[in-house]
């Protein structure tokens, strides 16, 4: 019995039954934002979908279905040489290109952030302002001059442009040696009190303890590399090394529209899946690199 | 035999915070020596010094006959133990114990072997397949001694060992921390800020204070024949008191705003031999303080001012002019804030401290 203490009166009961009532109220309120939220995130997934099982015309027609009337699941099947390269190859481009992409990135990023955190060096505070600074440019500004050292590179229409330009990056750089302040000096001093190299500190210490991190970090370069559409675009010429994006984009015809709506929305599903599968599997150490980028000890 | 010199070691940081400042140590083999000494004093970069994780800026450090300035941390033989335990969260327990073995390259077997010893001495073998996280912090402790101890090192070095463990298990690990150096046989240098752990645990204490040892000794000289003021107000708990006095040769008495104290004889001729002025300082433990109703010979009037009952003693709070000062009695003893206390001092315990170079002279 919750009570509290009357001056008057001594002891005194308070509107208990109001309490039951107050936390439903809060807990609904809670759920239903919850599930709105949840309901928007899911929603255009689900379209896609049910729209690659539609015809074009059922797609098109004035009255929404939320189920078609005859599924079909032939546009799966089409989409496979629907696109331009056919879809396997697209697939492979982009998981070579964002896989590359944030290896590279998780790697140069971690040893960047490690010496930046832990290493003190004559400059290390100005390098790293300096590196903070750069997060301030809008990227279109950088466009024109990275496309200028794509050309002098030779590396224009290869896969060096997708990869290599975005694979230093001072956020994630930022962001892991955030992380890498949070963990003690004494668990470096103990690894090389017991005869670890510096490299092996990094690879043995390090990267493992930045798990949650790099995971997050990984995940959200890879989605935002699989997505780009702008640099690849610019950068890309040769149908044989599209990505997802550039591909994707090659279904619009010459009049601007776009025909076989079911296989677009077929392709697109295959193009989005690689993501989901990614953000499940990394989904334990994503929640822990979401909810606070630190270290815990014990 | 391993014994551990430090030589005029002097450790600055930036442009002049000295953190060690010329100091000298000789540690004996297998002895167990204990820094001792407030936040700030040097005591842990000292021993970061000898571990290699700090570079001297001058002096030198020897491990057994070896000068060891310049050889690096992982090859000078020794092992240990953080404040923080410094465990890898992502290693299980017995990985986090063989990891120096496994830096060594030794045979697979051996480091099984070995692991399987460490783990009965410490009574941990049911722990080795957890991870740092399911330890508590008395097992976490013994997890970062085991990983000391596994590869038989030379020296160890203990950086406030007992630090994050709760009072209980602290004074129960004290123990067992003196026991294990004692069965391995390994000089062992401690470093901590609690002085009734570096009673309990050192053969000898080396006080520490603003970067250099103000005194060496077991325990007991410590206690009884501090050599200045910081030594005998850091030791003993209560602190001791000091009361600042006159010395009067006429009257062979200590004369401060409140009282007047005849002293013995001897005492009259030490101070007169050795202090540099009459301008004293009057050391008195809690303990060597007794109290009485009435008035005593050679007693003070003081007035009590607070209680501190303990269970196995009492601590009063005396008023004495305008200072407070603290004596210890038994739990039985009965008085109240506000009463009139006679307080007599040991004079066989008291020391007497020159005002100006804070030198003990008694």
């Amino acid at each position: 019995m919750n009570s509290d203490f009357c001056a008057e009166g001594g002891w005194f009961i308070t509107k208990d039954w109001l309490r039951p009532i107050r936390k439903i109220s809060v807990n609904t309120l809670k759920y239903s934002i919850l599930t709105i939220g949840a309901i928007s995130s899911i929603l255009p997934f689900y379209w896609l979908f049910i729209s690659s099982l539609k015809t074009p015309e059922e797609i098109m027609g004035v009255i929404t279905t939320w189920w078609p009337h005859n599924p079909n699941w032939m546009a799966f099947i089409r989409a496979w040489d629907f696109l331009r390269p056919p879809l396997p190859r697209v697939l492979m481009n982009s998981f070579l290109v964002s896989g590359s992409y944030t290896l590279l990135l998780l790697l140069g990023s971690s040893l960047t952030a490690y010496a930046l955190a832990k290493y003190k060096f004559r400059g290390g505070p100005l390098i790293f302002w300096i590196i903070i600074s750069t997060m301030m440019l809008p990227g279109i500004i950088t466009l024109i001059p990275s496309v200028m050292l794509m050309l002098w590179f030779g590396w224009l229409n290869t896969y060096w442009a997708l990869i290599i330009p975005g694979a230093v990056n001072a956020y994630t750089v930022f962001l892991l040696r955030q992380y890498m302040i949070t963990i003690p000096d004494e668990v470096f001093d103990a690894a090389r009190l017991y005869g670890c190299s510096e490299f092996g500190i990094y690879w043995r210490i390090v990267l493992p303890l930045c798990k949650p991190a790099l995971a997050a970090i990984g995940l959200i370069n890879f989605v935002w590399n699989w997505n780009d559409l702008l640099w690849p675009l610019v950068v890309i010429k040769d149908a044989n090394l599209y990505t997802t994006q550039l591909a994707l984009m090659g279904l619009w015809d010459f009049r601007g529209s776009l025909p076989h709506l079911n296989l677009v929305a077929a392709c697109t599903v295959y193009v989005t899946l690689p993501l989901i599968i990614f953000s499940i599997i990394t989904s334990k150490h994503l929640i822990k690199g979401f909810t606070g980028l630190s270290y815990t000890a014990r | 035999m391993v014994e551990v010199r430090l030589e005029k070691l002097t450790k600055v940081f930036g442009k002049n915070t000295v953190a060690v400042d010329n100091v000298n140590l000789h540690v004996k083999d297998k002895e167990f020596i204990v820094l001792l000494g407030p936040s700030g004093c040097g005591k842990t970069t000292t021993l970061r010094c000898i571990a290699g994780l700090e570079t001297p800026t001058s002096g030198n450090i020897y491990i057994g006959d070896r000068l060891v300035n310049d050889v690096s941390e992982k090859d000078r033989d020794v092992a240990m133990v953080f404040q923080t335990f410094a465990l890898w969260p992502h290693m299980k327990v017995k990985d986090n114990i063989a990891f120096p073995l496994k830096m060594r390259k030794v045979p697979k077997d051996d480091i099984r072997k070995r692991l399987k010893e460490t783990a009965e001495l410490l009574k941990m073998s049911h722990l080795l397949d957890r991870v740092p996280g399911q330890l508590s912090g008395g097992e976490a402790q013994r997890v970062a001694l085991g990983r000391a101890i596994i590869r038989d090192p030379k020296v160890f070095l203990l950086d406030e060992p007992l630090a994050n463990l709760d009072a209980k298990l602290r004074v129960h690990m004290r123990v067992e921390v003196r026991k294990l150096q004692e069965k391995l046989g390994v000089t062992t240098i401690c470093v901590t800020h609690d002085q009734v752990e570096a009673m309990a645990m050192a053969d000898r204490i080396a006080v520490m204070h603003q970067g250099k040892i103000r005194q060496l000794g077991t325990a007991l000289d410590l206690y009884d024949k501090p050599e200045d003021l910081f030594v005998a107000g850091f030791m003993g708990s209560p602190p001791m008191n000091f009361i600042d006095c006159t010395y009067e040769e006429e009257k062979k008495a200590l004369i401060s705003e409140v009282f007047s104290l005849e002293i013995p004889k001897n005492l009259t001729k030490e101070i007169k031999e050795h202090a540099t002025s009459s301008e004293i300082i009057l050391g008195v433990r809690p303990q060597d303080i007794s109290l009485h109703e009435k008035q005593m010979p050679n007693s003070i009037s003081t007035e009590v001012y607070a209680m501190e009952p303990l269970g196995s003693e009492a601590i009063i709070d005396l008023k004495l002019g305008d200072m407070i000062i603290k004596a210890v009695t038994p739990p039985t003893y009965r008085t109240r804030p506000g009463d009139t206390a006679w307080i007599v001092f040991d004079m066989n315990r008291i020391h007497i401290l020159d005002k100006k170079t804070e030198k003990a002279i008694v």
